[in-house]
């Protein structure tokens, strides 16, 4: 016989990236290094999620080049299927940006949630008004208490820019150098920062939380290579 | 030129240890946690061991100490994946451990909040028990957890047998070692707000809190004000857990009750159990809260109250849902104890009894928790030992050494009778002495006859078993007036 009840109820958590198709990412292979980076983080992610029992995690995607179009909207980890993305056009990360502020309210969001968790994969340079953009989204409650990750892939991303999405002094940018790297930085993103997000781990003695909204683990050591291929 | 450092293994890599002079070579990557990887081992005779290798961070000369007197001392039981050899490679940084292996019918905890796994009250109250008992063990050798969650604990929905992991973290109380706070929702109020560091008493907070959740599936402190909260980020986590923690079924104060859409758990489970046993998450997280030293319910309570709570279960005679009787409030009115109306005369008595058994079978033998079932006028058996602790007679019920020696308390290794049907009359049931020796059997108006190894007794009312330490006398709830007085 069944016990009675149900599941314990877990809160919403939206993950979503925000990726960077401009031209430019088409250069070394660069795209193509990021589509299979995500699909090889997508196992990991579903199996972290499975044994959280504190949130519902929701991934979806956005891209931006010439505009900024949502291409997978809220799924459900167990569901969640990448669609591979092609480079081509500018940078517009203002418009993704906007887009993205029109999300992080309720509704759509939930009424019992959990910080969201914004992750921006860039390499370049913003073509459009990114400064409006972003305050749009840190007027948001939800943008504005959301986990901010950016990863630059290669050295020619704007550091600054992706400083600013962040808004924490704490935190600095990932740089990702070299596809190894990048597959980390996404593997690391899509486990650890969406458990911290819900909190299920332990903690230690030295983490400093006080005054921030979210702790968050420290990144995988840094890889630093000569032989770079990008 | 630098060079890509990696902290991991390969698979197949050979690792030398040299506290157990063995070679054994890396099989898999098992995961990886906040303060290291863990791969299993394939040892030189076949078996697996698990290695956890600390992120260099976390690979402190405290942490190694930690590990080597682990490995020096015994652990408190088989339930702890305890270290057993210290590791370090030349082609590594750092250290690492080796451990036993859980083995795969084990289960996290989260798998039944999720209802992945579909275990019985009967199981889930067993690994509750053993939880207690070897969380007791732990503490009675001075040592402290730290980290007590639902993620470092695992259990067999088959049986309820439990394992206990990540034990690098368990160090001498009061030691002020090791480098963790414990797990957010898990962590006691007087650690958040910075006051203490982990110990004992705040282990047995955490204790409380993981029994909460596996027998309500919901988390002690979230009810209303948990629900209303739209972003749970760490400063209102830090309000909510910390420093205006309020129980959702405070006796006192309701301004967290569940929430019923959100906190259905809670309140079904809450009507399920009994009384007594509430009472003990009542004390754990009002006076607990507050009172860290005197108001926490400890280990050795737990384990009386789970085995008196999993020897009350009785099955619905329509659907076969497991309910509970209140032991307490049935015991109490058997005949045992009727020493409260002895100075009435005789008659008073009888009709006071009869009045006060009338009114606890009618309301204290519930009705079935199934929605679909809700059968009300269960009749169930009994059998109380000693004139104290009640043990229902169910189709499958065993009783245990436990039950029978008050010098064996929780020996649960060797069953003393077992239920039985009468081999030629399906409709009969009998206790089976599954002991050495013989048991002594009176009934009201007739001689005194042996019972056998091997043979059984037939279950009747105001039969009374001497099993040679204890005395136990078997009653049956609704009729158990007109035998016990006429």
């Amino acid at each position: 016989m069944t016990l009675p009840g149900g599941e314990i109820s877990k809160r919403e958590l939206h993950f979503i990236w925000i990726v960077d198709c401009s031209g430019s990412m088409r250069d070394d292979g660069k795209i193509q290094s990021l589509n299979y980076a995500i699909r090889e983080a997508i196992p990991h992610m579903q199996r972290e999620s499975e044994n959280n029992i504190q949130a519902d995690l929701l991934i979806s995607a956005l891209k931006f080049s010439t505009g900024a179009q949502w291409i997978i909207p809220p799924t459900q980890a167990k569901n969640f299927k990448w669609t591979d993305i092609e480079a081509k056009g500018h940078t517009d990360l203002g418009q993704a940006l906007v887009l993205l502020s029109e999300v992080l309210h309720v509704p759509p969001m939930t009424e019992r949630g959990l910080p969201p968790v914004l992750v921006l994969l860039s390499d370049g340079q913003p073509t459009d008004d990114y400064e409006g953009g972003l305050e749009k989204l840190l007027r948001e409650p939800w943008g504005k208490k959301a986990i901010r990750i950016s990863i630059a892939i290669g050295e020619d991303a704007n550091m600054n820019v992706l400083e600013k999405f962040i808004a924490d002094n704490e935190r600095s940018p990932l740089l990702a150098r070299n596809p190894e790297a990048l597959s980390n930085y996404i593997r690391w993103v899509s486990t650890v920062v969406q458990s911290a997000s819900a909190r299920p781990k332990s903690q230690q003695k030295d983490y400093e939380s006080l005054g921030s909204n979210v702790d968050i683990p420290q990144p995988p050591e840094s890889i630093s290579s000569a032989a770079d291929v990008w | 030129m630098e060079m890509t450092k990696t902290n991991g293994f390969t698979i197949g890599e050979t690792l030398y240890i040299e506290q157990l002079s063995m070679i054994c070579n890396i099989e898999r990557e098992m995961g990886s946690g906040t303060q290291g990887k863990v791969y299993s081992l394939i040892c030189p005779d076949n078996s697996t061991l698990v290695l956890k290798w600390y992120f260099p961070s976390m690979a402190t000369k405290e942490q190694r100490e930690i590990i080597n007197y682990l490995i020096q001392t015994k652990p408190p039981s088989d339930r702890f994946l305890w270290p057993i050899a210290l590791v370090e490679s030349p082609k590594r940084e750092g250290f690492g451990y080796v451990m036993p292996l859980k083995e795969n019918r084990f289960k996290s905890f989260s798998s039944w909040l999720s209802r992945k796994v579909d275990p019985s009250f009967r199981i889930l109250l067993t690994a509750c028990f053993e939880l207690a008992q070897n969380f007791h063990l732990m503490h009675s050798k001075g040592l402290c957890y730290q980290d007590l969650s639902l993620n470092n604990i695992y259990f067999d929905p088959h049986n309820g047998e439990i394992r206990i992991g990540d034990t690098d973290n368990i160090v001498i109380n009061g030691s002020g070692k090791g480098n963790v706070l414990g797990t957010p929702k898990f962590m006691a109020p007087e650690i958040i707000v910075g006051k203490e560091s982990p110990n004992t008493q705040t282990d047995l907070y955490s204790l409380a809190v993981l029994l909460f959740y596996i027998l309500f599936l919901n988390h002690p402190l979230e009810g209303k004000a948990e629900s209303s909260i739209r972003s749970l980020d760490i400063p209102s986590m830090t309000k909510l857990y910390g420093f205006n923690p309020v129980f959702i079924f405070d006796p006192e104060d309701d301004s967290n009750f569940p929430d019923p859409i959100y906190h259905r758990n809670a309140l079904i489970y809450w009507n399920i159990y009994p009384e007594f046993f509430k009472k003990q998450f009542i004390k754990s997280f009002t006076k607990g809260i507050n009172d860290p030293l005197e108001g926490r319910v400890r280990e050795t309570e737990w384990q009386i109250a789970l085995l008196e709570l999993r020897d009350s279960i009785f099955y619905c005679k329509l659907c076969g849902s497991e309910n509970f009787l209140d032991p307490y409030l049935v015991g109490a009115l058997s005949l045992g104890n009727v020493d409260a109306y002895s100075n009435k005369s005789q008659n008073e008595m009888k009709s006071a009894v009869l009045c006060e058994l009338n009114r606890s079978v009618k309301n204290h033998i519930p009705t079935c928790w199934n929605h679909n079932c809700k059968t009300a006028n269960h009749k169930v058996m009994y059998i109380q030992l000693n004139g104290r602790s009640i043990v229902t007679l169910n189709h499958d019920t065993q009783l245990f050494l436990h039950h029978v020696d008050p010098s064996c308390k929780y020996n649960f290794s060797y069953i003393i009778a077992e239920v039985n049907r009468h081999p030629r009359n399906d409709q009969v049931w009998g206790l089976k002495n599954l002991s050495d020796f013989n048991w002594n059997v009176t009934k009201p108006n007739s001689d005194s006859i042996k019972v056998l190894p091997k043979q059984s007794v037939l279950i009747a009312p105001n039969t009374t078993i001497d099993f040679g330490k204890s005395i136990g006398t078997i009653y049956y709830l609704d009729e158990m007036i007109t035998y016990a007085y006429n």
